[in-house]
């Protein structure tokens, strides 16, 4: 049977409840690994890679 | 919209590089900041610097000998991706704002060719898994993106430090500079007549993001009974999407020109359900 094309709004967002709470979950899982990143001791990693001159990133070197 | 636009991207390109002294000392701030990753691109050894790149973070700590997937940076990524798509892109990043600058009304526009907005999509995956992969003797990688590709890197942090930094660094300028160089100008070179080419056809955090922009918290929505179909949006659109259809595409970077352009406010940035 197809899906009623003129439904109210509010009928079609409790039709597709994952579209509503994917991007909750997802930004909510990116927060987590950020999270999990800095016990892991990740943020100091980053910055003893950024405090420094990175010559690969300045295509120096052969 | 556009000068809004205009001036939050200015904004935020000297938020993320304020040390505009640096450039003429050749040193790079070292302070805490650095340990946090803006969500867009922005070489960290760029002299004005004052974060991290999200790239070239998640490179270097998969390219050390343990090298592993940074979940810290994946976790930014993520979260500002799943917010609002490839908004960074339009509004944020110091690149896209120098491409834009560079887009002038000239005799001569022409599209970015349909292969060439695929290769990005390409580049994700080897930026992010090629450091750990590609390892010399000693289990080194490299951050392969930045090394023979980052226009980012070449404009913000080979040239200047090449000319005001220590002069040990002119000693290393070599094959690889000049054709990092080479690229930088073919890219800005074309931005004068495609509209951001480098966003478009090579961009890893945009492709990554590009993913989102579908499934992000806030997208672009179509009011499909206020859209009257007069396509007023389609011709506002910088990077050439069959609008109204193709809204949230992989491909738009969120200027929300077309929102601008819609004679009946049909289209909205906002926490909508009708996006297609």
């Amino acid at each position: 049977m197809s899906r009623n094309r003129t439904a109210p709004r509010a009928q079609i967002r409790a039709a597709r409840p994952h579209r509503e709470a994917l991007p909750v979950i997802l930004i909510l899982a990116g927060l987590v690994l950020a999270g999990a990143g800095l016990l892991r001791g990740e943020a100091a990693e980053v910055f003893r890679k950024a405090a420094r001159l990175c010559l690969e990133c300045m295509g120096l070197g052969y | 919209m556009e000068r809004l636009r205009r001036l939050v991207q200015i904004t935020a390109a000297l938020a993320a590089n304020p040390r505009l002294d640096n450039f003429f000392s050749g040193r790079l701030y070292q302070g805490p900041l650095k340990q946090v990753c803006v969500p867009f691109l922005n070489c960290y050894s760029c002299p004005g610097a004052v974060a991290a790149c999200p790239l070239g973070s998640l490179q270097s700590l998969a390219a050390a000998p343990a090298g592993r997937l940074s979940l810290y940076v994946l976790g930014i990524m993520l979260a500002a991706g799943a917010a609002a798509g490839r908004i960074m892109c339009g509004w944020l990043c110091p690149f896209g704002l120098l491409q834009d600058l560079l887009d002038r009304p000239l005799p001569v526009r022409l599209p970015l060719p349909r292969p060439m907005t695929h290769v990005k999509f390409l580049l994700l995956p080897l930026a992010v898994i090629l450091p750990a992969l590609w390892v010399d003797a000693y289990g080194f990688g490299a951050p392969y993106f930045c090394q023979y590709i980052c226009p980012a890197g070449t404009l913000t942090a080979g040239i200047p430090l090449v000319a005001a930094g220590p002069p040990e660094l002119r000693l290393l300028v070599g094959p690889l500079f000049w054709s990092k160089v080479a690229l930088l100008a073919l890219i800005l070179g074309a931005a004068l007549v495609v509209y951001r080419p480098f966003c478009r056809g090579l961009c890893p955090l945009g492709a990554f993001w590009g993913l989102l922009n579908r499934w992000s918290l806030f997208r672009l929505t179509l009011d499909k009974e206020g859209c009257t179909g007069c396509r007023s949006c389609r011709p506002s659109c910088p990077v050439g999407l069959p609008l109204p259809g193709g809204l949230n595409s992989p491909e738009c970077i969120r200027c929300l020109r077309c929102i601008k352009a819609c004679p009946g406010s049909a289209l909205r940035l906002g926490r909508g359900t009708s996006g297609t």
